[in-house]
């Protein structure tokens, strides 16, 4: 069994941080939160789904992992940076693992998108625009701010890690942060 | 069905930014305890004992917690109490089988107004809670609380307790997203 990653700083600590540190801090707390809701769960576990909800750990997790990159290489950064598991023909391939894929790997990918992130929101102004302006978007020059980036990712995180509260309760009864 | 807000603007200041992102998440919530029954309202799924009416009754009381019990420092009461239990700290989750939908909608509209008014009142995102909010053996172990961390802890709590809501509504009926 692997070991499970600690929790970071609890935001519970800044009650006077200033927006940066907060939402920071928020979003990294998220972030560990959905990365201990997919360790030490078998691949069977992390397949769990209630339906009629298709959503499971395994795809929460390499959902997320599309997201971060989505985010902060392709639109904060406008890295070129094909998507990792969703295509033309599957637009939804990161909820659709296939047998041989694994929460090893989808964790890995995911630790390297946040990583990536960690490096390039630091000490960035909040009031800093997306560098990339995706020619599909449906308004025309939308550029959001770091600091909506950050406040959609901690909402983004927060709500999947409701999904993922009852996942995991329902394949091995843990709960909690 | 009670109307969406509008999704938040991406590129305004940070109160404002706050405050749409706190609103439209309060919509898409709220709107998933829209148009069910009672009985709806007390489904369960998985190995979980959350239901929509658990956390409409939850949010109201988290709203009067921290915007006018804390932040202002009123006296006003609790929404919800446990007749077998008056100890019990998670009486809004604790619901009689009499109570109702209804009730719990209306209570939260009432603390979200409230609410609204008093965050206005306010002029700067520093102005702090009024009592200490820490752990429950040492409540005052890392000072008051600035609104600035209220309403980023708000979102996230809405937006948490809308994965529990999304996972609840699409058991009940298959209605799913904001």
């Amino acid at each position: 069994m692997t070991e499970i990653t600690q929790l970071p700083l609890d935001p519970e600590q800044l009650p006077a941080g200033d927006e940066a540190a907060l939402l920071l801090s928020f979003l990294e707390w998220y972030r560990v939160i959905l990365i201990r809701k997919a360790e030490g769960i078998s691949e069977a576990g992390s397949r769990v789904c209630l339906p009629p909800s298709e959503l499971t750990l395994l795809g929460l997790v390499r959902h997320m992992a599309e997201v971060e990159r989505s985010w902060f290489r392709r639109r904060f950064t406008a890295q070129d940076a094909p998507p990792l598991y969703y295509s033309d023909e599957d637009e939804d391939g990161d909820f659709h693992p296939t047998d041989t894929d694994t929460m090893t790997d989808a964790l890995a990918a995911l630790r390297a998108e946040i990583a990536y992130a960690q490096q390039v929101t630091a000490g960035v102004p909040m009031d800093t625009l997306a560098t990339a302006i995706p020619p599909t978007q449906r308004i025309a020059g939308w550029q959001p701010s770091l600091r909506w980036i950050l406040i959609h990712m901690i909402e983004e995180y927060a709500r999947h890690c409701g999904h993922a509260d009852l996942l995991r309760q329902a394949a091995d009864g843990s709960v909690g942060d | 069905m009670t109307e969406p807000f509008p999704l938040p603007t991406v590129r305004s200041p940070e109160r404002q930014t706050l405050e749409e992102f706190l609103d439209y998440f309060r919509g898409v919530f709220i709107r998933k305890a829209d148009e069910i029954d009672d009985q709806q309202a007390r489904l369960r799924v998985g190995a979980s004992d959350l239901d929509l009416l658990g956390l409409v009754r939850h949010m109201a009381g988290v709203e009067r917690f921290w915007f006018s019990q804390a932040l202002d420092g009123s006296d006003d009461p609790d929404f919800w109490s446990n007749p077998n239990d008056p100890a019990d700290e998670d009486a809004d989750f604790h619901y009689g089988p009499g109570d109702t939908l209804a009730d719990a909608v209306a209570a939260w509209h009432s603390a979200v107004a409230d609410a609204r008014e008093r965050v206005s009142a306010h002029a700067s995102l520093d102005d702090v809670t009024a009592i200490d909010v820490g752990p429950p053996d040492n409540p005052a172990r890392y000072g008051p609380r600035s609104l600035r961390w209220l309403l980023v802890h708000m979102i996230e709590e809405y937006a948490r307790h809308c994965g529990h809501a999304d996972m609840l509504r699409e058991t009940i009926d298959g209605v799913v997203g904001d």
